[in-house]
């Protein structure tokens, strides 16, 4: 059985569709990447998984139970965090109480120390607030606070936006650390030589479908070239 | 000079008063944006609830009190949970409506159960004890008490604020729900622990209005007008603020009851139309909204 499933998902905002039944699989200990354009739909589908759209509860499985249309929160408790795009840090709160929150619902093998040592640079900065720090260091804290939820699926929306390629090598660099820990991992991503990179599995979405699966070995630039531009 | 002096230590000590009037509508407005038009009634309505539970159990009215702040905690909760949830949203129109015919709701009842007679909380002796300065200045004891109450609450609250897991859920909550929600936070149930705060504050507030001055069930509203005040005065989302915001329109009611007793009411909100040509965003606004 797969850990999470999706099944003929569809989503909308009001009367915009913005997915036509995507069904995909995600295996225990397994990292798939999402790519495609802009507006293709990869953000939906990791917002809908986690509970922040709704769902038909059949749409979506983890572990065999039906939990599409749960609500974030308890999505959280069950292990499936998601790393919204664009951070969302809080900015009322310290480096470290960002942390510490990502462990309000749900905690277990990441802890304050682990983070850390996983993200040095944070640990120099703990009491600041978190807006005060760069734009990959955000990102590493938005990480290391999805973290501390002791994630058994992390949802990574988009976490090379913005960032200089030697910040977004600097962030992938600790993927095999989480990956080591048993955690199954989706990525979104609009760099397609990181996804490729990183991912066990392909996916390519195109306008609210998937146009698109394989493994990266498998998949040639050409039909990546067209699942991604439809041309 | 002395009778200047008096009047500053007068009109702090009203300050406190109403700062307690204030805290709970800064604090629900500060987390979840609820604008509680129902505040004011709802103080009153705890004021009722003292005294029904001294006079249905014989108790001394500080017990009565004490119980009372638990009691006001689940109403608030229930309230939010059940009611005031659905209200919210991207709209500030239905928590509006919704509590402004809570206000009349709350009004009418407790004129149905308690009529429309004005009461006083009996809390005995203490009521006229007085504690002299020197230089012919004296407080009284229970505007003492409520000014310590008031500091009381306002550093107890912040102490949950910024020490507890749940002061950072409220904070976290307050800068982004839908984020807050991906930290395993249900927004709900903080938002019915902030009104369940809300309410116990208002029972400090309805035992120190109850035992200096009258009230009926009508006397809400105006209390509203005092606490919104207070907020404003003080910068939204500040609790240090609405303490400080409470203290402009205690000195200034104090300042105008001194020139002229008419004019107590007209300088407090003086006062606040003075503090918003200067300070729109008031004293201690948050670096950010």
């Amino acid at each position: 059985m797969p850990l999470l499933e999706t099944r003929d998902l569809t989503a909308s905002y009001g009367d915009f569709q913005a997915l036509f039944g995507i069904s995909l699989s995600l295996d225990e200990r397994e990292t798939i990447a999402i790519i495609g354009a802009n507006g293709a739909g990869k953000s939906t589908f990791l917002k809908t998984i986690a509970g922040l759209l709704p769902s038909p509860p059949e749409a979506v499985l983890f572990e065999g139970e039906k939990i599409g249309g749960a609500r974030a929160f308890a999505n959280v408790r069950r292990g499936i965090v998601l790393v919204p795009e664009g951070r969302r840090l809080f900015p009322s709160l310290s480096v470290e109480e960002n942390l510490l929150i990502g462990g309000y619902g749900r905690s277990g093998r990441w802890t304050l120390p682990r983070i850390y040592e996983l993200f040095p640079v944070l640990s120099e900065r703990r009491a600041l607030p978190a807006t005060t720090l760069s734009g990959g260091q955000q990102q590493m804290c938005a990480i290391g606070r999805a973290l501390m939820a002791d994630p058994r699926v992390l949802l990574c929306d988009e976490i090379s936006l913005g960032l200089a390629p030697i910040v977004v090598r600097d962030i992938y660099a600790v993927f095999p650390v989480i990956k080591a820990e048993g955690t199954a991992i989706v990525v979104v991503e609009q760099d397609i030589v990181q996804a490729l990179a990183v991912a066990d599995r392909v996916y390519c979405f195109q306008e609210g479908r998937m146009t698109l699966s394989g493994r990266p070995t498998e998949l040639t630039r050409d039909a990546i070239h067209a699942a991604y531009f439809g041309v | 000079m002395t009778a200047a002096l008096d009047t500053l230590i007068q009109g702090i000590l009203l300050g406190g008063l109403y700062a307690l009037f204030a805290t709970g509508l800064s604090l629900i407005f500060g987390i979840m944006r609820l604008v509680n038009l129902a505040h004011g009634d709802l103080i009153i309505f705890a004021a009722f609830v003292i005294l029904a539970i001294t006079s249905a159990l014989g108790l001394d009215t500080f017990i009565a009190f004490l119980i009372a702040v638990p009691i006001m905690f689940v109403l608030g909760y229930a309230l939010q949970y059940v009611l005031l949830n659905r209200t919210l949203g991207s709209d500030i129109l239905p928590p509006l409506l919704v509590t402004f015919g809570l206000s009349i709701i709350v009004q009418n009842g407790l004129l149905e159960g308690f009529s429309a007679d004005t009461r006083r909380l009996p809390i005995g002796e203490i009521a006229g004890i007085s504690l002299p300065l020197g230089g012919g200045i004296a407080v009284g004891i229970m505007p003492l008490l409520s000014l310590v109450a008031a500091i009381l609450v306002v550093v107890l609250l912040n102490q949950l604020f910024y020490r507890t897991a749940l002061g950072r859920a409220f904070r976290a909550t307050s800068d982004d729900s839908e984020t807050a929600q991906l930290m395993g936070i249900d927004n709900n149930r903080i938002y019915a622990t902030a009104m369940g705060l809300a309410m116990a504050v208002c029972a400090v507030a309805a035992f120190f209005l109850g035992s200096r001055a009258t009230f009926d069930p009508t006397i809400g509203p105006a209390r509203l007008i005092y606490a919104f005040e207070a907020v404003i005065i003080g910068g939204l989302g500040s609790l240090w603020g609405t303490l400080a915001g409470g203290m402009v329109v205690g000195i200034a009611q104090t300042i105008g009851a001194r020139i002229n007793p008419e004019w107590q009411i007209l300088a407090g909100h003086l006062a606040f139309l003075v503090v918003l040509v200067l300070r729109p965003r008031g004293f201690f606004p948050r670096a950010f909204d």
